[in-house]
């Protein structure tokens, strides 16, 4: 694997390695030795030399073989997410949810899932480079105090700092007192991807609250920093529990397909051309004045959503909800906060707060726009770059590359020497989030302190310790500057009591004051916006998104992220230009075809992919592809999107033109077929039918079922929540040491995913419903896989579980055969990395690393099953509903995935097992799966 | 045991007892035409070399080098596995099956093909060792008490597999080399070098041509025909299993055991025809193997090739009659998909031109012979991958669906058995008597009699 | 006394060396011994005086036996490694059918072989008929009758006239 270059022999002692922490002691010793021998690379490993307060059991009780969970954040585009990292003998493994963290509630996402690796990247940035040259952190204080020195004389005139918008009081802090000491210098923000905050308030909703929600272009439950909360509170009102529901009403109003727009009851898509009529209409029909048009020249379609939405708007107000898209325009956003405020549901599903994040900043002077123009002027002398990557993601108009080169003097802080890392004259390696002291907060306003789970691996700086590195020319440590952060909140004297808990929590729950909500908005803010309707943009439209896996292309080199399938088309390793069937006959192009996409004068060329239930003229492309320093994974994967956007229109551009070259790209998708040919397999209910009974398919047998003795494991998926989010897949992979092959070996299905999640459309192309089914082993009671294994290598256990077993394993592949789900994974090749990658330290040490020509499959997490059985035979009691949770079930936002015990008639999994619409995947086939469904419930109201 | 006389004299009527002992050792003894020997087996020793590099290099890198995948993990390996184990049919059923119903002409062929059957077993064999995943492990489908006191899972059809091939390949080799024993005693008589005489006299035995001996000797050799004949049965009804067993729509079906021994015999008679017509051609065996033999063979392909077009309409039949939306997605999926192709050649090679051999002047003329047999090995091959690969590729959820392309070591391991299969027979050609003489001298006399 | 040395008379036709068996069989001789390139119909009865050969028996046994140690086999198996397959039952009887078969045909089969092999006493490369020159095409086109030393009637006169009559090319002694 590309990803898995084994190191350089100058790795295999990095800085730091022969530092010994504070309170060195037999553990440390075993551990270092342990790690060092073990892997290159790794012998930095351990715990840092600050105390640590692990999140359950204390350090002194450490034994190697049982891991230590601590609590820290995950910053998500700056925002806090909080998680529970597990280390096995100082070595992150696993990143799980704080179930205590409100913006997490014990769930992650793919990405986060993901980031683990990232820590082990062979190629992150190991040392200062100073014009490509290896250097040190001294060297670069060296000539960086001389430099100051220049700088203070003029104030800190023509010095411009650049960092990405952050939530962290501690960085805020540290930036704010370099502006104090140089007045003249500037700082300037940059993000690609979205502002959360507009008009200075930044909206926070409550989607359990709302019987209706209207999303405009807004896909909240996956991609927005409070998506986790947000999709937790939304799946509460969509699922049967215990024989009764209470099911909202999702409308969306997206242009293409989201995550969201998935889960709606009723989706219409629009063009931009058509969003601000069919929003005008709807504020018409509300009696609204907003938006000129009204009802008028609706097409019939819309017509139909129109009148239907409006009407529930008006039946359930003020119990509704309306959410825009932070992508959209300021007009868009002003429309729906506008549609709150008549509807009464500020304060009450929706609340707009000061902005958690700095955007917003009045030291601020800007974002990379502003900078850029400073740049031209030849106002910025010394720019430093904290974390971004302008030199990738600045729009193409700016120029930024260019402008970049032409800085006298240019340092970047960042975990790879990228494309701006190679245009600045200091490289400087930046810690990954596991290694940093730092303190962040959560869209809703909590703070986490952020504390690393292991000294840096290489010798690396976190960015609280860089600012004040530039502002002092002296090192300071991360931890001290956090502290330093919060001694000031709380009471000084319990300081040591309130940290020692915040960090034990993973939350700052007392001190740090929640975030006010604003009082009532200037009437300009809450005014109907005024647009043109008559005027759009012309088509066709390009719109533009993150990666779903790669965000803003900063995940680009992590091989988990690039392999997962990207959702709706199960592309890997690629992006690619999505069209409306439409658009791509009425161009001749077909799936793979290499065209030029031209917006003005700027283009990109890539292959074409055709989309289901995309608005007429809508063109999507992906930001986050086409790296050039990202590393040997990530670079070269698919197209950058960015060289096609204008500072003018981030999220939409207008009249763009498409040229077919003639060249074909294969695209590499894990699915490609997305019908389920009338087949039962993921099931639809009307909310008005979900409580019938459903109809019995169980079929009879000629033999005895097999004695069950204890546990009698099942689980249960309902597809009336999962968003399809692939998180599962990703927690999985890292539970349990799952291999990335690669494309060409994707290409030719051989993909290891243990859990897939299968999409199928129905219906009309143009706006299909769609549902998404996360398929893992199904533990057959009469498992067919069993049945033809020549050599007894898979087998039931007495408590249920489809044992497969490696070592016996020969590998005749019958049982995949056999298998009517599909979800045997077979090792072509030996997937294995290197012995001497350090991704190896990421791995599982429960769970065996399969060899070449074996099969393997879905364990149910047996490792963690016996972990369970094992801690509670320690502590003398049975075990408990809940003690066992698979990877897939932690992870799940939506709770739609429930692991456990159907021999327990009460625990949680029996009882969603009890539910009138629990069924079987091919029951006909009589394997009798232990994994079943519930189908999914749907409330367009139609035919409710 | 009285042949019944066909109407027409199955051989020369000018052949004795000295003729047939000196033609046929002839070819061993002292070969006729080197040149064209010598060419042929280098050709076939060329593609061998081939065989060695694939699997050389299956070894080192993995199964992964071939073209299969989830959801078609089984390729070409099974196919062409299924493909020689067919062809290995027709030596037995000939010998055996044919010596009970009293069928003298069988006496032609049977040492010749039976030869055939050991070879294409010995190909078909290869392959299921060398698909495992861990091959250097295939010795655990073997029942041997292990130290973890672990055995095979003997509801495998695998299982049944290794027990099948393997008493095929033993009983066959038995039955062969039995009838060889007054054979290679002829040879050891008529061996002029001593060394020769030496090597062939170890191999026969020290066979006197005693009474004694041909009393026992004729006791087994008919009962090894009785046991043979339901073994022959068994073998490709158990291959058929393989996949009758499995709940793959497409597989799934009880048709499938006397549909693959039919296809077995069909695709076994065709490469007997394949084989015997140039052979005769270049020893000028003409008198032993007449144009009668290939008639009555061709007449028994036209019966089997029925036998092939009848399971392929039962399956048909059957998907209908049943209901059963994956079976008649499966089928329709056969004729329409994207494997079309393979599918109606199949259905041309193997119901459409055996219908030729209807006409009498077809099954005459040994070109036209020839060109049949060549289709229907063709065919034979087409509809192992047909029902391997089209049953896999769309199964029962559409989001697992693949396709599988062979890759170049596919298509390098399936040459180089046939070069394997064709070098074998170069050397029985060329160090064994290609035709049962002692029965060949029975016939002799016997027509002397009543002409 | 030593016994004399046995007769070997040498036939060109199968039909008359049948003939030939068949009259010195009538005249008494009882140690007779024929030799053929192939089996020509009745001599092999005629001189094994209607005994009936053990093949059948012993493959019958042979079969039985290692048809029963088959299924013996898969049942001890399953049971004694038992494994939940598929919640299959641990004897799965119709599972076990195939192999049974088949290795009863194999028992079957090498019990034949075996049997050939003790009853024709093979290998066996040497052999006194051997030493006699004409007995090379015993195995291609001539057929032998062996009137051995041991046979009472042999010291009597008129063997060789016996031979003769009953049409023989010719006549040898042969050390038998």
């Amino acid at each position: 694997m590309p990803s898995l270059n084994p190191l350089r022999p100058t790795d295999e002692f990095p800085p730091g390695a022969d530092r010994l922490p504070e309170g060195f002691n037999r553990r440390e010793f075993l551990r270092l030795a342990g790690a060092s021998a073990a892997l290159a690379g790794a012998a930095g490993c351990g715990r840092p030399a600050k105390t640590l307060v692990p999140y359950v059991t204390q350090p002194e009780t450490i034994v190697p073989g049982l891991p230590t969970f601590y609590a820290t954040a995950i910053p998500w585009e700056g925002f806090a997410r909080g998680v529970i990292v597990e280390t096995h003998e100082g070595r992150p493994t696993k990143i799980e949810g704080n179930p205590g963290e409100p913006e997490s509630l014990g769930a992650t996402d793919a990405m986060t899932q993901a980031s683990i690796l990232s820590l082990y990247d062979p190629e992150r940035s190991h040392a200062p480079l100073c014009a490509g040259q290896p250097s040190s952190w001294a060297a670069f204080a060296d000539e960086w105090i001389e430099r100051r020195r220049q700088l203070s004389a003029a104030g800190g005139k023509d010095w411009a700092l650049l960092t990405e918008p952050t939530t962290s009081p501690t960085l805020r802090r540290e930036i704010i007192r370099l502006l104090d000491r140089f007045p003249s210098a500037r700082w300037y923000q940059h993000t690609a991807l979205a502002r959360y905050d507009e008009d200075g308030a930044q909206p926070d909703c409550e989607p359990e609250r709302a019987e209706v929600i209207l999303a405009v272009e807004s896909d909240f439950l996956q991609r927005h920093p409070a998506s986790l909360r947000y999709a937790r509170a939304f799946a509460r009102r969509r699922r049967v529990a215990a024989g009764d529901r209470r099911p909202n009403r999702l409308y969306v109003l997206e242009s293409t397909f989201t995550a969201t727009g998935a889960m709606a009851d009723h989706r219409l898509p629009v063009s931009p051309a058509r969003l601000r009529r069919v929003l005008g209409a709807v504020a018409a029909a509300l009696g609204g004045e907003g938006g000129a048009g009204g009802a008028a020249d609706l097409r019939e379609g819309e017509g139909a959503f129109v009148a239907q939405l409006a009407g529930d708007l008006r039946a359930r107000a003020p119990d509704v909800l309306c959410v825009a898209g932070a992508e959209q325009d300021p007009d868009v956003r002003r429309w729906v906060r506008a549609m709150n405020e008549r509807l009464g549901t500020i304060g009450r599903t929706v609340r707009y707060q000061a902005p958690v994040r700095s955007d917003g900043d009045p030291r601020s002077a800007g974002d990379l726009a502003a900078l850029a123009d400073a740049m031209s002027r030849g106002e910025v002398s010394t720019l430093a770059i904290l974390g971004a990557n302008p030199a990738y993601t600045a729009p193409e108009d700016l120029d930024f590359a260019r402008r970049l080169e032409a800085v006298p003097w240019s340092a970047h802080f960042g975990r790879h020497r990228d494309e701006t890392g190679l245009r600045c004259r200091w490289h400087l390696p930046e810690s990954h989030y596991l290694e940093t002291w730092l303190d962040l907060r959560g869209y809703g306003g909590e703070a986490v302190i952020q504390q690393p789970l292991i000294d840096p691996l290489h010798d690396t700086r976190g960015p609280a310790e860089i600012v004040r590195l530039l502002a002092d020319a002296t090192e300071a440590s991360g931890y001290e500057l956090v502290r330093e952060t919060w001694r000031g909140a709380g009471d000084s004297a319990g300081f040591e009591e309130s940290w020692r808990r915040w960090l034990n929590e993973g939350r700052v729950r007392d001190a740090a004051p929640a975030v006010a909500s604003l009082g009532p908005a200037p009437a300009a803010v809450t005014a109907w916006p005024s647009w043109d309707v008559s005027a759009p943009l012309a088509a066709p439209f390009v719109i533009f998104r993150p990666d779903p896996n790669l965000g803003d292309g900063r995940w680009a080199n992590n091989a988990w992220l690039q392999e997962l399938p990207r959702p709706f088309s199960a592309l890997v390793w690629d992006n690619a230009i999505f069209l409306p069937r439409g658009l791509a006959e009425g161009h001749r192009l077909a799936e793979g075809d290499v065209v030029v996409l031209r917006c003005g004068d700027r283009s990109v060329r890539g292959p074409v992919a055709i989309a289901r239930g995309h608005a007429e003229d809508c063109i999507l492309v992906h930001l986050g592809g086409g790296r050039t320093r990202a590393g040997a994974v990530g670079d070269g994967r698919g197209f950058d999107a960015y060289r096609l956007r204008a500072r003018g229109g981030l999220w939409t551009e207008g009249g763009a033109t498409l040229v077919k070259t003639g060249a074909v790209h294969e695209l590499v998708s894990t699915q490609r077929h997305f019908s389920m040919e009338g087949r039962d397999l993921a099931r639809w209910v009307p909310a008005a039918q979900a409580l019938l009974p459903r109809k019995t398919d169980a079929a009879g047998s000629l033999y005895s079922p097999w004695p069950r003795t204890g546990h009698a494991w099942g689980m249960s998926i309902d597809l009336s929540t999962c968003i399809g989010c692939s998180a599962c897949v990703s927690a999985c992979q890292a539970e349990n040491n799952i291999p990335v092959v690669g494309r060409e070996e994707v290409a030719r299905g051989r993909e290891m995913h243990w859990i897939r999640v299968d999409r199928y459309f129905e219906g009309d192309e143009g706006n299909p419903r769609t549902i998404a089914q996360p398929v893992p082993c199904m533990h057959c009671e009469n498992a067919p896989c069993e049945l033809v294994c020549p050599v007894a290598a898979t087998v039931h256990s007495s408590e249920g579980l489809n044992q497969m077993v490696y070592n016996r394993c020969v590998g005749t592949r019958y049982c995949s055969n056999n298998c009517p789900y599909k979800v045997r994974r077979f090792n072509f090749f030996d997937f294995r990395a290197p012995a001497d990658s350090p991704v190896h330290l990421q791995e599982n040490p429960n769970v065996t690393v399969r060899e070449r020509g074996v099969m393997e499959k879905c364990t149910y997490c047996v490792q963690r099953i016996n972990a369970g059985r094992i801690a509670a035979e320690r502590d003398g009691r049975p075990l408990r509903d809940g003690d066992i949770r698979t990877a897939c079930q932690q992870v799940c936002p939506v709770e739609a995935i429930v692991f456990g015990d159907l021999a327990d008639p009460e625990s949680a999994v029996a009882r969603r097992k009890r539910e009138p619409g629990d069924y079987a995947l091919l029951a006909e086939l009589n394997t009798r799966p232990r994994t079943t469904y519930l189908p999914k419930m749907f409330n367009s109201g139609a035919s409710a | 045991m009285k042949p019944s006389l066909p109407p027409e004299p199955i051989l020369d009527p000018a052949l004795t007892l000295a003729k047939v002992s000196v033609q046929v050792s002839d070819v061993p003894l002292h070969l006729p035409r080197p040149r064209v020997w010598l060419a042929g087996f280098a050709a076939a020793f060329l593609l061998v070399c081939a065989l060695v590099v694939g699997i050389a290099n299956l070894f080192a890198r993995g199964i992964g080098i071939w073209g299969v995948n989830v959801p078609i993990a089984w390729g070409f390996a099974i196919v062409n596995f299924v493909w020689w184990i067919g062809i290995g049919h027709a030596g037995t059923f000939i010998s055996a099956i044919l010596l009970l119903l009293h069928q003298a002409w069988r006496t032609s062929i049977n040492r010749f093909t039976e030869a055939m059957t050991l070879f294409a077993v010995a190909c078909a064999g290869l392959f299921p060792l060398l698909h495992l995943g861990r091959p250097q492990f295939f010795y655990w489908l073997l029942p041997y008490p292990d130290t973890m006191g672990l055995w095979p899972q003997f509801r495998s059809p695998l299982v049944w597999d290794v027990f099948a091939v393997s008493t095929y390949a033993m009983v066959s080799l038995v039955f062969w080399y039995v009838g060889l024993l007054p054979d290679l005693a002829t040879m050891r008589d008529r061996a002029a070098p001593r060394w020769k005489r030496q090597v062939y006299g170890v191999l026969a035995l020290g066979w006197r041509g005693d009474a004694r001996h041909w009393f026992h000797y004729e006791k087994l050799y008919v009962i090894l025909a009785g046991l043979a004949t339901p073994l022959v049965v068994s073998v490709h009804s158990i291959v058929g299993l393989d996949f009758a067993v499995a709940i793959l729509p497409g597989w799934h079906s009880t048709i499938f055991p006397p549909y693959f021994v039919g296809g077995a015999i069909f695709s076994g008679f065709a490469m007997v025809l394949t084989l015997v017509i140039p052979l005769r051609k270049l020893y000028h065996l003409e008198s032993f193997i007449t144009d009668r033999h290939l008639d009555l063979m061709a007449q028994v392909m036209l019966a089997t090739g029925w036998v092939v077009a009848y399971g392929y309409f039962a399956e048909f039949f059957t998907a209908w009659w049943s209901r059963d939306e994956f079976d008649q997605f499966v089928l329709a999926n056969r004729a329409l998909g994207p494997y079309a192709v393979p599918f109606w050649g199949m259905l041309a090679a193997n119901v459409l031109a055996p219908q030729f051999l209807w006409s009498r002047r077809i099954r005459r003329c040994v070109p036209a012979l020839f060109a049949v047999a060549l289709v229907v090995n063709v065919g034979m091959w087409l509809e192992r991958y047909v029902i391997v690969v089209t049953s896999l590729h769309r199964d029962f959820l559409p989001s697992s669906w693949g396709m599988y392309h062979a890759t170049f070591w596919d298509w390098t391991v399936f040459l180089g058995t046939i070069g394997l299969f064709l070098a074998l027979l170069f050397f029985f050609v060329r160090l064994l008597p290609a035709i049962a003489m002692s029965e060949m001298k029975a016939l002799v006399t016997k027509k002397g009699r009543v002409a | 006394m030593t016994a004399p040395p046995g007769l070997l008379a040498e036939f060109v036709l199968p039909e008359a060396f049948a003939a030939a068996v068949r009259r010195v069989r009538a005249a008494g001789y009882t140690r007779l011994e024929a030799y053929m390139p192939f089996a020509v119909e009745g001599v092999a009865d005629e001189i094994m005086r209607g005994r009936r050969s053990p093949m059948a028996a012993a493959m019958l046994i042979g079969g039985i036996a290692s048809g029963l140690g088959a299924y013996g086999m898969e049942y001890y198996a399953a049971h004694i490694y038992p494994l939940n397959v598929g919640g299959r039952p641990l004897d799965s009887w119709p599972s076990f059918v195939p192999i049974t078969f088949e290795l009863t045909v194999l028992g079957a089969a090498l019990t034949g072989v075996f049997a050939l092999f003790w009853t024709a006493g093979f290998p066996r490369l040497d052999h006194a008929i051997f030493s006699d020159a004409r007995f090379d095409r015993a195995s291609q086109d001539r057929f032998f009758l062996c009137i051995r030393g041991d046979d009472p009637l042999r010291a009597g006169p008129g063997a060789r006239d016996l031979l003769l009559a009953a049409g023989a090319e010719s006549v040898a002694e042969v050390a038998l």
